[in-house]
């Protein structure tokens, strides 16, 4: 649905975006990872066909977004990072304004307004003047403008941003919802766990440079072969390596420091095995049989700060 | 759903925007203000006028001066409030962000240029519609007539617009309110002050010429009903105000919708076309004021001079605008310029620098030969002209010839040629004085072949040389000069091509 193909733009003499290449299947949800400069806003304003790439190619839904940057404009929504917002018209004015400006007919305006306004649950706030809406509400508000003509491609940049735990719960409730619709949706956020429970697959972007972009699991294949999880133990944390030392998948038993453990007669480890969910419940198995008063068993999974680090070398 | 439903959705879908600019701005305590603070000042001068006025006048002479009063203040505040908003009317959403949301819609650059004018306009045209009680205190002077009124209102509507239209036009074009504000400001003082003066001035010529009932700037509104149904009437009163009205109010269309178009798209194309469809509008024009009236040949080889200098304006303005464009069309420039307008209006930076050029050199030759064919000084200045503008053209497209060279060096190479060939003359002759020298004679100086046109135009817009004035040696210079250009002009776009090339 996404392709990008040495994509690349500079502003001056500064390159923002360095041969970037990457693709989203339909219905994915794709995150953007990077620091704050890193070329996410850049990628995406270029997608949304705002800015014109200096070099290489992107298109959309098979549309070369500067070939035919009002085809992609019907089959995109794209909702900035820092958006600015009519303030003295109401929040039902203001998505009237937008459907009649996004080209609906008049008779099927009313009903997409009120799809948009259902998904994103603003009903109670249409009659409020836009100025008198918190930061959260407006970034609904934001998304059922972005929602108004039905896009199949979401472009989202810093959705999350300055908003507090409730919205920010709220958001990410919707936009699994969404996803859940088969739109398929780019998103980007220099906050790592904002997008983990969101997303499929990311891109890690840094400075200008895509790192590595792919189905999460297969990011963290790449970076970090096998799979990890945290053990954690209240009894002889000494026999723990033993214990695990018989199956032949795991590739290494570390302890981790923790000093109320340690205190305590107990200890943590990260644990590296080959293979699959079920090679983890030989191991959880084995370790309850062993009676070390086992009682956690972290996966590693989706730990997107790690992969982050690891792959912007600052991993430990 | 009732006719006036009915009317408001046929508005509201013809340019939506339209609706919710003026829903924003009545709900702004800043506009209400603005309105307010322009009502006052209105009453205010009138209230006064018509107190200073009461004694020892007849009734029906204070009536005509309250009603000058009225509407040049009206005029005066609706053209000074219409910029203002039209100056941030494009660049505030810039500034915030919502114009990405705008780009992104279905209204296209067009329907936001259009509906971002419209807004202004209506939303400025409430100060003379809620001032319209006032007009009953200049009534009760009598004086003037229904007619007179109706006349200014509509001629204070029309160029309130054009205000607005050079304000939407400078906020399509900067990236900052500071900045558009300080733009627009100067400008409309300036051509207010001016435009008023001048008016004012042929007001009490023609008015008394016509035994007309109103003097001074506002004596149209008495021609429009005194004066005889003519071929001077149609020429005068009808498409010469239509002409001062349109042609800068569909150049400052041209700027506000280049102004939306995104990187993709060809920004110079607006300008372009309402270059090619002004032009032949305007030499009708002054063909007409040829030959409709008793013109001498000075007046036609005046008239000659002025377009010449408009030209050459328009042209260089077109040249440092156009420099701007990307240097090598996009694949959606070259996808859209088809049919006729492929050849006329090419995209790209040399191609378009080469169109004002041409521009330039082809207006200026058909303005000497319909009005001065037969004056061998407007001859020479033509062909001084069209072969300076070909240098400066040529020295701006080899200064941008390449993709990796911003349109900033073009430009500042065009203000140095500018600046050195406009100014360099004066600037010998002031070096020449203080070094003891006695005053040179500028038009014999050496340099005085590549450093005339300009300073000419400056002279030409103050009415401070004519044509007959020019002696053989101005004419000798205006020759060699335009050889020199000539033959800079063709090696510079010849190096300009091949560096493109490379």
């Amino acid at each position: 649905m996404i392709e990008c193909e040495g994509l690349t733009h500079t502003f001056g003499a500064r390159t923002a975006l360095d041969g970037v290449t990457f693709t989203v299947p339909k219905g994915e949800v794709f995150g953007f990872i990077g620091p704050n400069g890193a070329g996410k806003t850049t990628t995406i304003r270029i997608l949304a066909t705002l800015l014109a790439p200096t070099a290489g190619t992107a298109r959309v839904g098979g549309i070369d977004v500067r070939e035919d940057p009002e085809g992609v404009r019907r089959i995109v929504g794209y909702m900035p990072d820092t958006a600015g917002i009519y303030e003295r018209i109401t929040a039902a004015e203001y998505l009237d304004f937008f459907a009649s400006a996004m080209g609906i007919a008049r008779d099927a305006r009313r009903g997409a307004i009120d799809r948009a306004v259902e998904l994103t649950e603003i009903g109670a706030l249409l009659d409020r003047e836009v100025s008198a809406l918190s930061k959260g509400q407006r970034q609904r508000l934001l998304l059922a403008r972005t929602l108004l003509h039905d896009p199949s491609v979401l472009l989202l940049d810093e959705p999350a941003s300055d908003l507090d735990p409730r919205a920010r719960i709220e958001l990410r409730q919707l936009l699994a919802s969404l996803g859940r619709m088969g739109k398929t949706i780019l998103l980007s956020s220099h906050i790592l766990t904002e997008l983990a429970d969101m997303c499929s697959s990311i891109g890690i972007l840094e400075r200008g440079r895509l790192v590595t972009a792919g189905p999460i699991d297969a990011v963290q294949s790449a970076l970090r072969p096998g799979r990890r999880a945290r053990v954690t133990v209240l009894r002889d944390p000494a026999r723990v390596p033993e214990t695990l030392a018989r199956f032949t998948f795991v590739k290494s038993t570390a302890r981790l420091d923790d000093a109320e453990l340690d205190a305590h007669g107990g200890g943590r480890f990260e644990v590296s095995w080959e293979g699959d969910a079920w090679r983890l419940s030989e191991l959880v198995a084995a370790l309850a049989a062993a009676d070390l008063a086992l009682i956690a068993v972290e996966p590693e999974r989706r730990d997107l700060e790690r992969l982050f680090l690891h792959a912007t070398g600052g991993a430990p | 759903m009732s006719a006036l439903q009915r009317i408001s959705d046929a508005l509201r879908d013809a340019n939506p925007i339209v609706r919710k600019e003026l829903l924003a701005a009545l709900r702004t305590p800043l506009y209400v203000r603005a309105v307010v603070v322009s009502l006052v000042f209105v009453g205010t001068v009138v209230a006064l006028s018509a107190a200073s006025i009461a004694d020892g006048r007849e009734p029906w002479e204070g009536g005509k001066t309250l009603f000058q009063v009225f509407f040049g203040v009206t005029f005066f505040v609706m053209v000074l409030v219409g910029t203002t908003f039209g100056a941030t009317s494009i660049v505030q959403e810039r500034e915030a962000r919502t114009l990405d949301a705008l780009t992104l819609s279905a209204l296209g650059p067009r329907r936001v240029a259009r509906g971002k004018l419209a807004a202004v306009f209506l939303s400025t045209a409430f100060i003379p519609v809620l001032a319209l009680p006032l007009l009953g205190v200049v009534t009760v002077f009598g004086g003037v007539t229904a007619g007179h009124l109706a006349v200014a209102t509509v001629y204070a509507l029309v160029f309130g617009a054009v205000g607005a239209a050079f304000g939407v036009a400078v906020s399509a074009s900067v990236s900052t309110t500071r900045a558009a504000v300080t733009v627009t400001a100067p400008p409309v003082a300036l051509a207010t002050l001016i435009g008023g003066s001048v008016l004012t001035a042929v007001g009490e010529q023609y008015a008394r010429s016509h035994a007309l009932s109103i003097r001074g700037p506002l004596f149209f509104a008495d021609a429009y009903f005194a004066l005889p149904l003519d071929r001077s009437y149609l020429l005068w009163l009808v498409l010469a105000p239509l002409w001062l009205a349109l042609t800068p109010g569909t150049l400052f269309y041209a700027v506000a919708h280049a102004g939306l178009l995104d990187a993709t798209q060809d920004a110079t194309r607006p300008v372009k076309r309402w270059a090619l469809a002004a032009t032949p509008a305007t030499l009708a024009l002054a063909l007409a004021a040829a030959r409709w009236t008793p013109a001498s040949t000075s007046d036609r080889v005046g008239l000659a001079w002025s377009l010449t200098g408009a030209a050459v304006t328009l042209a260089t303005a077109m040249l440092f605008h156009f420099a701007g464009t990307a240097r090598t069309p996009t694949r959606r420039m070259a996808r859209e310029h088809t049919g006729p307008w492929r050849a006329l209006l090419p995209a790209g930076r040399i191609p378009s620098l080469r169109f004002a050029w041409l521009y330039g050199a082809l207006t200026v030759a058909l303005s000497t030969a319909l009005f001065a064919a037969g004056s061998p000084a407007m001859r020479a200045l033509t062909a001084w002209t069209a072969a300076f503008l070909g240098a400066l053209s040529g020295l701006m497209a080899l200064r941008g010839a390449r993709d990796d060279e911003s349109s900033g060096a073009a430009r500042l190479h065009g203000v140095v040629a500018l600046f050195v060939t406009g100014v360099g003359l004066w600037l010998v002759a002031l070096l020449q004085q203080l070094g003891g020298g006695t005053h040179p004679d500028l038009l014999a100086h050496p340099t005085a072949p590549l450093a005339l046109s300009p300073t000419w135009a400056l002279l030409a817009a103050l009415q401070a040389v004519r044509p007959h004035d020019v002696t053989a040696d101005t004419m000798r210079a205006l020759w060699t000069g335009a050889g020199l250009y000539a033959a800079a002009a063709l090696v510079l776009h010849a190096l300009a091509s091949r560096r493109g090339r490379t």
